[in-house]
């Protein structure tokens, strides 16, 4: 088995995408995800919002970090170490998958694309790779982080399936949501996946080798004009990804097998990913520990639109006098003129589904609260519809 | 005999459950299968006792290894079997009988000897002619490992704590574990705290002048253990192995008649005739697991016995791993039972002997000629040596070595008027591969130990057969060969053995209990994770 986690001391390196996507970038603003830096912003925020939300867009997605899983004992591995149900997972189908620990507290929220009958991809935000070697050991399976030579372009928007029909995949409208193709067509080869990066599965995922990176972007560029592509940032992702609830580690909870004692752990449940956890599975890792806690109380995590701006993660959000919760991931929109924002609450609400609350900075004003929804409700309704698809 | 069981289980087909059939399978016919067997039986219980070989006892069986006579095949002596597992099970009606239930401890060195009877008095004198400062000390020290052992009776007894599953039951566990320390006095308490981490060469340094008694009581520090006596924690080896005795006296050893096979016989039939059934030389070759609960066992016959309730006896490494797999365990738990600590560093040599050899001291002292557990551990250096090699994973050139003559007090193991030694040499490394060749060295490097303080040793012995770790590792199964499935170190010892998620005889699958030497308190042939284990699971059933 061979792994390596790029551990957060060391710095992380630039995309496969950046060299090509810098000259496009107005102000060379980066941000740090994942294994490498994406370039987080091109131009002004409502214009990206808006290519999101109406148009066409594409962005960097090369910087999760991804595990190939392949050998005889593969699907047990990934069976074993997840608690979705990976039996109904089609050859050239994915799903998003939650991992836990022994003691059912969350490691990440990943997705699992299964390329071949013992092949397996799984891709997250943390470091797998120890985690995955560990659960691999007495296994006939190999693990294999293949991040470094992996790039990913997310395209999303409604305008998506048309872009792809542009670049010559002329399939995109029927590709089922959450199936994987390879499109190849002498210049380009690349896996095209329904999922988005947010929700999950508002637009289609793009994977192609690193050395494949310059072609791939000089093909969409090229439609950069003709079909109204615009190239967006992962601040804006960061807005989609907060506007369907989705969690992120390291932000919104702390993976388990990375903690330090004493740190806080997270169950799935508290961050709106309880749907993702199948009980009636065969054995998975933490499957006992989350039966246990299965109908405890649990804190929640809740969808926020707050006034104004220039908020960050740890604000606390009051309910008059009292502290509920904490901010976990926050972002400026333009397009909403507020702040998005994901935020952990610490026991139950008061008053009510959507009681009256209020976000106080360390400085100015408190900032009044509004409620969109619990943690996690887009994602993991999107998945149980979904379903699998039959390979 | 134990060779004569019969076959008297009922094997199922695949998925029937007749209404007759077992409650609980025993997996694994060694002294804490045989025990749990009987525990389980006594309370009235239907119970199968599974055993991959063709004859009860595992490692505390008899055989004829050597051509001849029937010997204990691993263990040789009766130490630490508990005073409450004989009463219990009523073993000396069922044919317990020692051939010799006070075999003192003879210490020797180049030169000079030390014989320790098991009355301290008569210890303490035979002190004095060797080094008469240190006989005070000595019985000092025997009263207060005697207390400590006494103290520490009821928290070997009773469950440990389950750190893993906070409530309760923890809080209960630790109000037992106080309750069972509350009768030792607050001093005693203060150096049970004090020496629990003190390597036990450090404790009788410390106490003690004379090297041949230093060396002798840091032997059982380290027997069985891959430590050295400076190692943290081999005190509390040194109490185990001095925790009961078969004559109710600190530092008594018994030899059992027949061998400890003949103790494992009286075991056997304590549960036979409580209903008990044995099936012999069938393997179990996987725990059957449905809806996470154990629901059977698979044979490698091809067969399948199904009981709601499994109690298995064999390493945790193999009842996890090969038993039920890692599919079914958590990814932490599988990946912690695998590196448990299991390095066996003891091996066994059985000789026969033209004749008995001169003794030290067997004379002088009036006993019977030959009738000893012999230590060749000259001093602390001697085994801090032995043990530097075979950390490197070298036989040591000189290795401290436990034998006895069990044929001296014995006469059904003379064998044409000659006599068997049996020899438990420590330090003796685990190897991938053993040859003829580097079992041949290794015995002769324990048969000059011994004739260095035996010196007609050497000319008697006839015939030699020795078992490296490796070669225990193979016939009984046990992981590196190691005579208590895992190591007894502080970090595998109460809430910790094996694990802490499988501490109190408890596996975190349901229906599944742990019951071997890798379980609380510790391996030996003391019958005590059999027991405990049995009476976890009657409990649990509510059938206690």
């Amino acid at each position: 088995m061979t792994a390596q986690d790029q551990g957060p001391a060391r710095p992380a390196p630039s995309s496969p995408l950046a060299a090509h996507l810098a000259p496009l970038m107005r102000v060379p603003r980066w941000r740090s995800l994942g294994h490498c830096h994406v370039p987080a912003a091109f131009a002004a925020a409502a214009a990206e919002e808006a290519a999101l939300a109406t148009g066409s867009a594409f962005a960097d997605g090369s910087w999760h970090r991804s595990y190939l899983v392949s050998g005889p004992s593969a699907f047990d591995v990934v069976d074993r170490l997840t608690t979705t149900r990976i039996e109904g997972l089609g050859i050239a189908r994915s799903t998003r998958a939650v991992l836990c620990d022994d003691a059912g507290y969350l490691i990440d929220l990943c997705t699992i694309y299964r390329f071949d009958r013992d092949v397996f991809q799984i891709v997250s935000d943390a470091p797998l790779g120890y985690w995955l070697c560990e659960g691999a050991e007495g296994f006939d399976v190999g693990v294999e982080e293949t991040s470094g030579g992996l790039a990913c372009i997310y395209l999303c928007g409604p305008r998506a399936p048309a872009i792809l029909s542009r670049l010559g995949y002329a399939e995109a409208e029927r590709l089922p949501l959450g199936a994987l193709d390879l499109f190849e067509d002498g210049q380009l080869s690349l896996h095209v996946c329904r999922r988005g990066p947010a929700g999950g599965e508002d637009g289609f995922e793009l994977w192609f080798t690193a050395e494949a990176a310059g072609g791939v972007i000089r093909r969409l560029l090229a439609l950069r004009e003709t079909a109204a592509l615009t190239p967006v940032g992962a601040d804006a992702l960061e807005g989609a990804r907060i506007l369907a609830g989705m969690p992120r580690a390291f932000q919104d909870f702390h993976p388990a097998h990375l903690a330090a004692a004493g740190e806080r752990l997270t169950g799935p449940r508290s961050v709106g990913l309880g749907a993702l956890v199948d009980h009636e599975k065969g054995p998975f890792c933490g499957r006992a520990a989350l039966e246990r806690r299965a109908r405890a109380p649990v804190p929640l995590g809740v969808r926020l639109f707050v006034e104004g701006d220039g908020l960050r993660p740890g604000a606390p959000l009051h309910h008059g006098l009292a502290q509920l919760g904490t901010l976990t991931s926050v972002h400026s929109s333009a397009s909403h003129a507020g702040t998005l924002a994901l935020a952990r609450l610490d026991g139950p609400l008061p008053g009510g589904a959507a009681p009256a609350l209020e976000v106080r900075p360390a400085h100015g004003e408190a900032r009044r609260v509004r409620w969109l929804g619990p943690m996690g409700d887009g994602l993991a309704g999107a998945s149980a519809a979904r379903g699998f698809g039959r390979g | 005999m134990a060779e004569t069981q019969t076959d008297t289980s009922a094997p199922t087909a695949p998925g029937a459950q007749p209404e007759d059939g077992p409650e609980v399978i025993v997996i694994g016919g060694g002294i804490n299968g045989l025990v749990a067997a009987a525990y389980l039986a006594r309370a009235g219980r239907r119970v199968i006792m599974v055993e991959a070989g063709r004859r009860i006892g595992g490692m505390a069986a008899s055989s004829t290894l050597v051509d001849g006579p029937l010997v204990s095949e691993c263990a040789h002596l009766v130490s630490a079997l508990h005073a409450g597992v004989v009463g219990d099970l009523g073993l000396h009606r069922h044919g317990l009988r020692y051939t010799h239930r006070r075999i003192p401890t003879v210490l020797l060195g180049h030169g000079s000897s030390l014989v320790l009877s098991e009355d301290p008095w008569e210890a303490e004198s035979a002190i004095a002619r060797l080094s008469p400062q240190d006989a005070p000390a000595y019985r000092r020290f025997v009263e207060l490992v005697r207390r400590l052992n006494e103290g520490l009776d009821g928290v070997l007894l009773s469950p440990p704590p389950q750190l893993g599953d906070p409530g309760p039951a923890l809080n209960e566990s630790v109000r037992r574990l106080s309750s069972a320390l509350r009768g030792l006095p607050r001093r005693d308490l203060e150096t049970l705290v004090a020496h629990a981490a003190t390597p036990v060469g450090e404790i009788v340094a410390r106490l003690f002048h004379s090297p041949l008694l230093q060396g002798g009581l840091a032997f059982d520090g380290v027997l069985g253990s891959f430590a050295a006596p400076s190692w943290p924690g081999t005190f509390l080896t040194f109490l185990q192995r001095r925790f009961a005795s078969v004559s109710g006296r600190w530092g008594a050893f018994g030899h059992p008649a027949g061998g400890l096979g003949g103790l494992c016989d009286a075991v056997w039939r304590a549960a036979a005739v409580r209903g008990a059934r044995l099936r012999l030389g069938d393997r179990v070759v996987r725990i059957l697991i449905e809806d996470d609960r154990a629901a059977g066992v698979a044979l490698e016959s091809g067969e399948e016995i199904r009981a709601p309730l499994v109690l298995s006896t064999l390493a945790p490494q193999v009842t996890f791993l090969e038993l039920i797999g890692r599919s079914h365990l958590d990814v932490a738990f599988a990946s912690d039972v695998s590196r448990l600590s299991a390095r066996g560093s003891v091996a066994r040599l059985t000789y026969v002997l033209e004749g008995l050899p001169q003794l030290p001291g067997s004379d002088a002292d009036g006993r019977e000629a030959g009738v000893g557990r012999f230590v060749v551990a000259p001093d602390l250096p001697y085994l801090e040596r032995a043990f530097a090699a075979a950390k490197f994973g070298v036989a040591p050139e000189e290795p401290a070595v436990e034998f006895t003559i069990p044929s001296a007090h014995d006469e059904t193991m003379l064998f044409d008027g000659r006599h068997v030694a049996t020899a438990l040499a420590i330090h003796a490394p685990w190897r991938e591969e053993e040859t003829v060749e580097t079992r041949r060295a290794f015995a002769d490097a324990v048969e000059a130990a011994i004739t260095r303080c035996v010196p007609d040793f050497r000319r008697r012995v006839r015939k030699v057969e020795v078992m490296m770790p490796r070669d225990i590792e193979e016939r009984y199964g046990v992981p590196g060969g190691h005579w208590h499935h895992i190591e007894m170190s502080p970090d595998q010892l109460w809430a910790l053995r094996p694990h802490p998620r499988a501490a109190a005889w408890r596996a975190p699958l349901g229906g599944l209990y742990l019951g071997g030497a890798g379980s609380h308190p510790f391996g030996g042939v003391s019958g005590l994770p059999g027991r405990g284990a049995a009476l976890a699971l009657l409990q649990d059933q509510g059938w206690g």
